[in-house]
């Protein structure tokens, strides 16, 4: 046996001798003697199978959930009136009876009319912010009888009588030559 | 040389599911077979872990409740003895774990420094001849090896587990268990020698 032998056979037998154990017959009889009563189920078998229950059920109600869930309104909203004030459309409809005014048409923001297809469903009660439906009734609303020239007093700056052609000399003496 | 176990025979098997399904309707006197059969390997395998007989054998028995407890979890009663093994380790370890704890706590110099304890003394030829400074040499060589190398070292030398049996113990590849047995003995050797015990007697 050369060195080597030797000393891994030394190695060895101490190391066995590091976990070798005295006989203890009588060691089995204690550790039956102290076991506790066994019940028909045990928890270490039924509380991994509720915990993975719990998870597998957990995971369902959030598929659920998730699926039922609306989402968010895409509907954007502009600061653009659809049709001009309700005291403005008044004011043009009823103008003072004392003396005329000049009354400008409201603004159209649309300054654009786009044909409407033949098959567009959608209807007049939504705002229709491309063609401004609302602004020409706001053109109806304009009154134009008290603009009527027998109602506009004599001294009023625009008041123009009316011109009457036979009472224009149309003779060749009133032509210069040109 | 090292000596490995030998593989259980069928017929065992047999034996060993029966008792198995007999001490689940909380049959005492069956497990008390069951683990009977078991006890010398358990305690040595505790021994490798902790490195006091006393501390083994609790662990043992600690181990045992815990397997009367679990007998459910068990999936396949022919497995018994590697299942009990594994709870054994798992006992061991913790109360290593624990008197390591208490050891740095109350300035044991940290690391390992338990009294390693030694069986009976054997009166054969050979331990006649080997020095005893040798055998203490070695011993705490081995004692100072780190513990993954340290632990499947052990387990290999006390006789009753395959590579296999460490390998699932440890949870380590088989490879890998055998890689860290040829180390433990390559660095043993090498601090034997560093010590003036490289040729023995």
């Amino acid at each position: 046996m050369n060195k080597g032998d030797r000393l891994d056979h030394a190695i060895d037998a101490v190391a066995a001798r590091m976990t070798a154990v005295t006989e203890d017959d009588g060691l089995a009889e204690r550790i039956t003697a102290a076991l506790p009563e066994r019940s028909a189920w045990s928890w270490h078998w039924l509380v991994p199978r509720l915990a993975i229950t719990a998870v597998i059920g957990l995971a369902a109600a959030l598929v659920v959930l998730r699926s039922f869930d609306d989402g968010p309104a895409n509907v954007l909203r502009t600061g653009v009136p659809s049709s001009p004030s309700v005291e403005q459309t008044a004011a043009i409809a009823s103008p003072p009876s004392e003396h005329r005014t000049f009354v400008e048409p409201p603004l159209i923001v649309r300054r654009t009319i786009v044909e409407r297809p033949q098959n567009d469903r959608r209807t007049l009660d939504a705002p229709d912010h491309e063609r401004s439906l609302l602004a020409l009734e706001v053109a109806r609303a304009l009154v134009l009888d008290s603009s009527a020239p027998e109602s506009l007093p004599e001294d009023a700056p625009l008041t123009l009588k009316p011109l009457e052609i036979a009472d224009l000399p149309l003779t060749a003496d009133s032509f210069s030559p040109r | 040389m090292l000596m490995v176990g030998e593989p259980e025979p069928a017929a065992a098997n047999l034996e060993v599911v029966r008792l198995v399904i007999l001490a689940r309707t909380g049959d005492r006197a069956a497990f008390g077979r069951l683990i009977e059969d078991h006890l010398t390997a358990a305690r040595r395998l505790a021994l490798a872990a902790v490195g006091q007989a006393m501390e083994a054998d609790e662990a043992v028995q600690e181990a045992s409740v815990a397997a009367w407890t679990r007998l459910d979890a068990l999936q396949d009663p022919a497995a018994f003895r590697g299942w009990f093994m594994r709870i054994v380790w798992r006992k061991a370890i913790d109360r290593r774990r624990s008197v390591r704890s208490w050891f740095e706590r109350f300035g044991g110099g940290g690391g390992d420094d338990r009294p390693m304890e030694f069986a009976a003394a054997d009166r054969s030829p050979d331990a006649v001849l080997m020095s005893r400074e040798l055998a203490i040499a070695i011993a705490q060589v081995v004692r100072a090896l780190p513990r993954k190398l340290r632990d499947p070292f052990l387990m290999a030398a006390s006789g009753d587990h395959r590579y296999e049996e460490i390998a699932a113990l440890l949870a380590i590849p088989i490879g890998t268990v055998k890689w860290r047995i040829s180390e433990a003995r390559r660095l043993i050797r090498i601090k034997l020698d560093r010590l003036g015990h490289g040729d023995p007697r």
